[in-house]
């Protein structure tokens, strides 16, 4: 049997080479291989359609990574940008302002968050930072409305020996001027605003405006102040917010004799009436005017 | 310098310091991990006590995992927190405390994952990393809430 196998495929070749068939012209060969069968039959086995779907696979995960990169480029939204800022200002400041040194636990959170629900603001996150320096006696850094950083200058309290419900007001009333954003309006530029929530890529980090702009927290916070229509603003609703508490009330205005005695008889703190002008005035706006009968 | 960079050589520099520091769990105590937690804030402090002041052992970063433990005594009492504020936990070879508000049972948003370029931008040196993780020590922090 295998020998006949083996003579079968040995005579192959002499039936293919027949020598009687004519040899095979090049057009007629043309007729031969039929490339649109063949076209037919690939788009029959999905081949193509698998190309263009590796294809698109292949760009949409390019896209996604070129966009990942991109991303990595943005500049902070304004949500974002603020508390951060604040805290790049205290960490850049951090010999200056004096705030990492042992301090007493005088648990004044809890004291100001008890005024803060009291007066109906929830939700609200709080920072308290004590110094050991009157650079800043107190101050509210601009941060997005759901979390506040305070400044307080313990020597300050110290030499007025302040109560915490005083203290809790004095942070109140910082708590009125981050939200009604006198500081972030002062800090905050056409330039800054246009630059927050864009992106980078392609352009040089502007670290310039960054400088600059932290600059501006100094000035404020140590030389410029606060205007005294914004300090206007800030007693007139601290006055309209206090009211209905009489007690409070009072407790505000002697802490602001307090302080307005302090400014005119300590030249430690001559520069206060500078940055919050001024406690004197502040009494004359709080105090019942006297009437005329 | 990549922030990563000025990090591990913050955590090369306090080697020494574990050397010298006597081991922080209690003796007598055993350890069993209570859960795999997230740091929460920008940048912090694991100390060796549980206080705010106590020698600093390493500086972590925001996302960094750290392993939380309870810590039970030989009359059967579990300690998870400590000084009511602060967390048992493991962070690489060093054993310490960390304050609990600061760990996240999740991952979070870090703005300097986020941000990363931006961030990097700024140029931080080990000076502000530094003054950056202490600043987070030093905040006395609270939130205000509806009360029933």
């Amino acid at each position: 049997m295998k020998t006949l196998l083996l003579l079968s495929f040995l005579s192959l070749p002499a039936f293919c080479a027949d020598p009687v068939a004519a040899p095979a012209k090049p057009e007629e060969g043309k007729d031969l291989i039929d490339f649109s069968s063949i076209k037919d039959l690939i788009k029959k086995d999905g081949l193509e359609d698998e190309l263009k779907k590796k294809e698109t696979e292949k760009r949409v995960l390019m896209d996604k990574k070129k966009l990942q990169d991109s991303k990595k480029y943005n500049v902070p939204t304004s949500d974002d940008f603020w508390n951060i800022f604040s805290e790049l200002w205290l960490v850049k400041n951090a010999t200056v302002l004096k705030w990492d040194f042992h301090k007493p636990e005088f648990e004044l959170e809890k004291s100001f968050i008890t005024m803060l629900e009291t007066q109906g603001h929830y939700e609200k996150k709080i920072k308290i930072l004590l110094l050991d320096s009157t650079e800043v006696i107190h101050a509210a850094l601009p941060t997005n409305d759901k979390e506040y950083i305070f400044l307080l200058s313990l020597p300050f309290i110290r030499t007025l020996d302040l109560s915490k419900v005083e203290i809790s007001l004095i942070l109140f009333e910082d708590f009125i001027r981050a939200k009604n954003g006198y500081m972030k309006n002062y800090v905050n530029s056409k330039e800054l605003e246009a630059y927050l929530g864009t992106n980078f890529l392609g352009k040089p980090f502007n670290k310039k405006l960054i400088d600059d702009h932290l600059k501006k927290y100094n000035t404020v916070l140590m030389e410029k102040g606060f205007s005294f229509q914004e300090q206007f603003e800030t007693t007139t609703e601290m006055d309209k917010l206090l009211k209905p508490d009489l007690k409070m009330w009072n407790t505000y205005l002697t802490l602001l004799e307090k302080i307005d005695n302090l400014t005119k008889t300590n030249t430690l703190y001559k520069k206060y009436s500078q940055i919050y002008p001024s406690p004197e005035l502040q009494l004359n706006w709080l105090r019942p005017k006297p009437t005329r009968f | 310098m990549s922030k990563k960079i000025i990090l591990s050589m913050m955590l090369i520099f306090s080697f020494n310091l574990l050397a010298q520091t006597s081991a922080p769990a209690a003796t007598g105590m055993t350890k069993t991990l209570v859960a795999v937690k997230y740091f929460s804030q920008m940048m912090g402090n694991v100390h060796q006590n549980a206080s705010r002041y106590s020698q600093v052992l390493t500086t972590i970063s925001c996302n960094h995992p750290v392993k939380v433990y309870k810590e039970t005594s030989k009359d059967g009492k579990e300690f998870v927190l400590y000084g009511d504020n602060w967390n048992f936990v493991t962070v690489g070879p060093y054993d310490g405390y960390i304050m609990a508000q600061y760990l996240s049972d999740k991952k979070v948003t870090c703005f300097e994952e986020e941000y990363s370029k931006f961030f990097d931008g700024l140029n931080l040196d080990i000076n502000d990393l530094y003054y950056w993780a202490r600043l987070y020590d030093q905040y006395v922090q609270d939130k205000s809430k509806v009360r029933q």
